[in-house]
């Protein structure tokens, strides 16, 4: 049995210690969370987090949807939007391998995670609040995701995973291999997913149109092995969409290409690490209304993002100090055209997001220090350089028209900083967290031109002058640890200086056929408060119970209620665990969300509770494992809808999931 | 690097204006005027739309439009030479410029602009027509000019026939306004001739038919613009209403968020009061 442990693990190149104690990777939908740590500022990972596991097979999305205050803002059953707490967008700053890339779609169809496949990602790494903006300057915190890298077998043997899923609610078929070969000196990984899926069902059998999706990824790292303990890594990435749907959207995706190449760079000495990287990330995002009956006027949306950038990270730790240094510097090229085709007439182009260089400059710090037996405390401070500048002519006459001179380059300079002091007690850990944060307006929010948001059906003029948010917070977390129960209690609020918000322009035209009007941002005040729990017990015969809740206020400064802030949350689940058996329920409860801002075309959602189960059995033969899983997610087949779903499209219904995992090794 | 490619675009650019100065030149069955200072016109961007002699003032004329002439408003220029020795005449008073359409049974005129003396820098006398109808079918329009040749001291008038014919899309609209004592109006469009993403000169001249050989600009007028996409059904916003220049010309900015086909409705007012609500250019680019 330790062997097929141990062989699920090098299959599954799950690489922590923790992992020793766990149980196999299994169920279908979920993957080790020990893969997706919550990093406090004191760098402790949750145990509450070793808990869930999502299998291969599942997307991204399904894993940072139960990490502990990451939201999802669904407009299909693809491309989610991470949110940290009710940070979203420009608010929050996410990275890949630490690298920066800006999705290419104005409809933010595109966040990066939707990129990711989770058969590549080692772990997740999230910040909370305005702490977390060692790798750019933001308020809302850190979204880090961490590729797989080749591992080196002492025995040289070649690992092989073939990997296939079914699932009945959109008839979707997932499909993938992954090859680890290695010598001495040097290590090559190769994985490929692909995904099909139709338009999914919803609770009831209703179908939700425009929700199927295709996707190809791939993914090639190798690791070389140097004299004198450096390390050269190499990244490259080829992620292919194909027509996407997003039923909350007025239109679909027909392609998207997103290619990366990273080279990095590592070396260790007793109490160093270097790491310094040079990236590169190109993106093209082709939207049309071609399938959409509805449309009046048939119109395309393509969008393009490049980004070229490079950092150096050095960290220290000796004894009672542990210091962080970080150097990076990118330039990224986004824009985005529209072109609509009349029937015998011209076609009609106008740029939604004038073509624009954004550059910048940036460094951070963190320190921290033990003081005596119970006390740490530390800071971080990072200083941001922007640029940013229209280099299209087309745009820049289109704003030239409202008064602004977009050519001009405009210049900011961010700072952020935090201090935090932790005290250990006799039932666990108390820390107080106090910070200051700032970001820049997006280029959408800045040069967005008509971009039409279909949550309130407004058109959005961009605001070139505003000025970046900011953002003070004060955070207490307080973790008990008993024999086998841990807990934790976080509670935070936030004020936010100059926060982005939008509001109607009156006398103005809409562009898009059939929107409400035209709304443009403005700077106004803030604030957020909220609170995270977490308790993890590990009971006797096999059984642990894992649960955590969330739960965010927010107002904006006019009195209402900020807009796509998540209800209360509570996930939880019992898992049994006999020989490599695994059997897991689940159930996810969500409080209605009334607090709503209308003017966002929000509308209020009702509370709902819905319940999953897993199984999942592991065989072995020889050098081979096959692991069978079953999942049924949905079970009473209820017709729900997430608050922060768009357009109030609903969850998919009863699902019943089955997957096969093969390592060899 | 960047020098050379300014140098070579200098070059081409000076290679394409030689060259159509010679098209324009083997063109022009005018003789070519020998060269005694100031001799030659720039004609490089205009075309040439008519010639004739001026009776009794030994010259002759030669018309040149922007492009050929069309129902609307076309800016005209026009070179005066000597009769006989073909060069060109710069001293001297364009008398009369009138548009005179022949329709067999009756004949009228056409809103005309034109100034006295010629134009020092480009040896022009300019002018501007509004053709109201094209020359198809219906008869011909011929511009009457008269003449003062100051060289030789002698006045004369001549008559040039000219080709008018209807454009792609309308720039000129006539219609009669009932609330202003059911006066004949003739609004044509002048900008934007290219248009382009983004704010560009909109302008219109205003002239009123008095007669069949009066039309005075109109000059007490309040104009409204609002941009329109038909197929779309939305507008623009930072738009510039049109103000009275002078002499019947109404400036100001109509702003085109994309390309593609725009409607212009044109609002009259007189005092405060609507006038005519129903008007507009269409404009595709």
């Amino acid at each position: 049995m330790r062997t097929l442990f141990c062989l699920l693990w090098i299959g599954t190149c799950i690489v922590s210690v923790q992992a020793q104690q766990l149980p196999p990777d299994s169920s279908i939908k979920q993957v080790s969370l020990q893969d997706v740590v919550i990093m406090a500022a004191d760098s402790g990972v949750s145990e509450a987090f070793t808990f869930y596991r999502t299998g291969k097979l599942s997307t991204t999305e399904d894993i940072l949807s139960r990490m502990e205050g990451v939201n999802l803002t669904k407009r299909g059953a693809f491309g989610m939007e991470p949110m940290l707490r009710a940070y979203s967008g420009g608010q929050i700053n996410v990275t890949l391998n630490g690298m920066k890339m800006y999705g290419a779609c104005t409809d933010k169809m595109d966040p990066i995670t939707t990129y990711i496949e989770p058969g590549n990602l080692d772990k997740a790494t999230v910040t909370q609040g305005a702490s977390g903006s060692l790798m750019g300057s933001s308020i809302g915190g850190q979204l880090n995701m961490q590729l797989r890298e080749a591992t080196f077998q002492c025995h040289q043997q070649p690992i092989v995973n073939l990997f296939g899923q079914y699932a009945s609610v959109n008839n979707g078929f997932n499909a993938g291999a992954t090859v680890n070969v290695n010598s001495k000196t040097a290590a090559l990984r190769f994985n490929t997913t692909w995904r099909n899926a139709n338009n999914y069902s919803a609770g009831g059998g209703q179908e939700v149109l425009y929700s199927g999706y295709n996707k190809l990824n791939m993914f090639v790292n190798g690791v070389w092995k140097l004299p004198r303990e450096h390390r050269l890594v190499v990244d490259y990435m080829y992620d292919r969409g194909r027509n996407i749907g997003y039923p909350a959207l007025t239109m679909d995706v027909s392609k998207a290409v997103m290619q990366l190449i990273a080279l990095t760079h590592r070396k260790e000495w007793l109490h160093v690490n270097l790491e310094t990287k040079v990236y590169y990330n190109a993106i093209e995002h082709y939207m049309d209304d071609t399938h959409r009956p509805e449309t009046v006027i048939h119109m395309d949306m393509p969008g393009w993002s490049y980004t070229t950038g490079a950092y150096s990270q050095v960290g220290f730790q000796k004894g009672i100090h542990q210091l962080q240094v970080r150097l990076d510097a990118h330039r990224s090229e986004t824009r985005a055209d529209m072109v609509m085709y009349p029937v015998n007439e011209k076609p009609m182009f106008m740029q939604t997001l004038p073509g624009n260089i954004l550059s910048n400059v940036g460094g951070s710090v963190r320190y921290q220090i033990g003081l005596g037996q119970r006390y740490v405390s530390g800071f971080t401070y990072r200083m941001d350089g922007y640029e940013q500048y229209v280099m299209d002519e087309t745009g820049i006459l289109q704003w030239k028209a409202f008064g602004y001179n977009v050519a001009k380059p405009q210049h900011n300079l961010l700072h952020n900083a935090s201090a935090f002091v932790s005290r250990k007690g006799k039932l666990g850990i108390t820390q107080l967290t106090a910070a200051y944060g700032s970001r820049l307006p997006t280029a959408n929010e800045r040069l967005g031109f008509y971009l039409y948001v279909r949550s309130d059906g407004y058109d959005y003029l961009g605001k070139n002058d505003l000025l970046p948010e900011t953002s003070t917070q004060l955070e207490l977390k307080q973790t008990f640890i008993f024999n086998r129960v841990s807990m934790s209690v976080t509670g935070f609020h936030h004020l936010i200086h100059n926060y982005i918000s939008a509001y109607v322009i009156e006398g103005y035209s809409q562009m898009t056929i059939g929107a409400n009007g035209v709304k443009t941002y403005e700077n106004t005040t803030a604030q957020l408060s909220g609170m995270e729990a977490t308790l993890s017990a590990k009971l006797p015969a096999g059984f642990w119970y894992n649960a955590n809740a969330r739960y965010t206020y927010g107002v904006i400064g006019n009195g209402a209620a900020m807009q796509q802030v998540p209800p209360f949350k509570w996930i939880h689940a019992l898992r049994y665990q006999f020989k490599s058996m695994q059997l897991q329920l689940e159930q996810n409860i969500s409080a209605a969300q009334n607090r709503i801002n209308s003017n966002f075309g929000e509308q209020a959602t009702p509370a709902w509770s819905v319940f999953n189960v897993r199984w999942a059995y592991g065989w072995q033969t020889g050098a081979s494992v096959l692991q069978l899983s079953v999942g049924v997610e949905n079970i009473l087949d209820k017709n729900y809808r997430e608050h922060l779903n768009w357009g109030g499209i609903p969850q998919p219904g009863r699902n019943l999931m089955v997957g096969v995992n093969y390592y060899f090794n | 690097m960047k020098n050379f490619k300014t140098w070579a675009i200098a070059l081409m650019a000076v290679a394409v204006i030689a060259s159509c100065k010679k098209e324009d030149n083997t063109e022009d069955p005018t003789p070519t005027p020998t060269p005694t200072t100031p001799t030659t016109i720039d004609t490089t961007k205009l075309v040439r739309v008519g010639q004739g002699y001026i009776t009794g003032a030994a010259a002759k004329a030669v018309v040149y439009a922007e492009k050929s002439l069309f129902v609307g408003y076309n800016k005209l220029y026009i070179a005066m030479y000597d009769s006989a020795s073909a060069t060109l005449l710069t001293d001297g008073h364009l008398e009369l410029l009138q548009p005179m359409m022949d329709m067999g049974s009756m004949q009228h005129s056409a809103p005309v602009e034109f100034s006295n003396d010629i134009n020092a820098t480009t040896k022009l006398w300019e002018g501007a027509v509004v053709f109201s109808m094209s020359s198809m079918g219906m008869g011909g329009w011929s511009l009457n000019m008269g003449f003062h040749n100051h060289k030789v001291d002698k006045e004369g008038e001549g008559s040039i026939s000219i080709t008018v014919s209807n454009p792609a899309v309308a720039v000129m609209k006539s219609f009669i306004v009932a609330a202003d004592d059911s006066t004949k109006i003739l609004m044509s469009l002048l900008q934007p001739m290219s248009p382009q993403i983004g704010l560009n000169d909109f302008e219109i001249t205003l002239h009123k038919m008095q007669d069949m050989m009066t039309f005075p600009a109109v000059n007490d007028y309040t104009v409204q613009i609002e941009p329109e996409m038909p197929s779309m059904g939305h507008g623009s916003p930072n738009n510039v209403n049109p103000v009275l220049t002078a002499n019947g010309h109404y400036a100001g900015k109509v702003n085109f968020t994309m390309t593609g086909f725009w409607r212009v409705h044109v609002k009259l007012y007189k005092n405060g009061v609507l006038l005519d609500d129903k008007q507009y250019f269409d404009i595709t680019f």
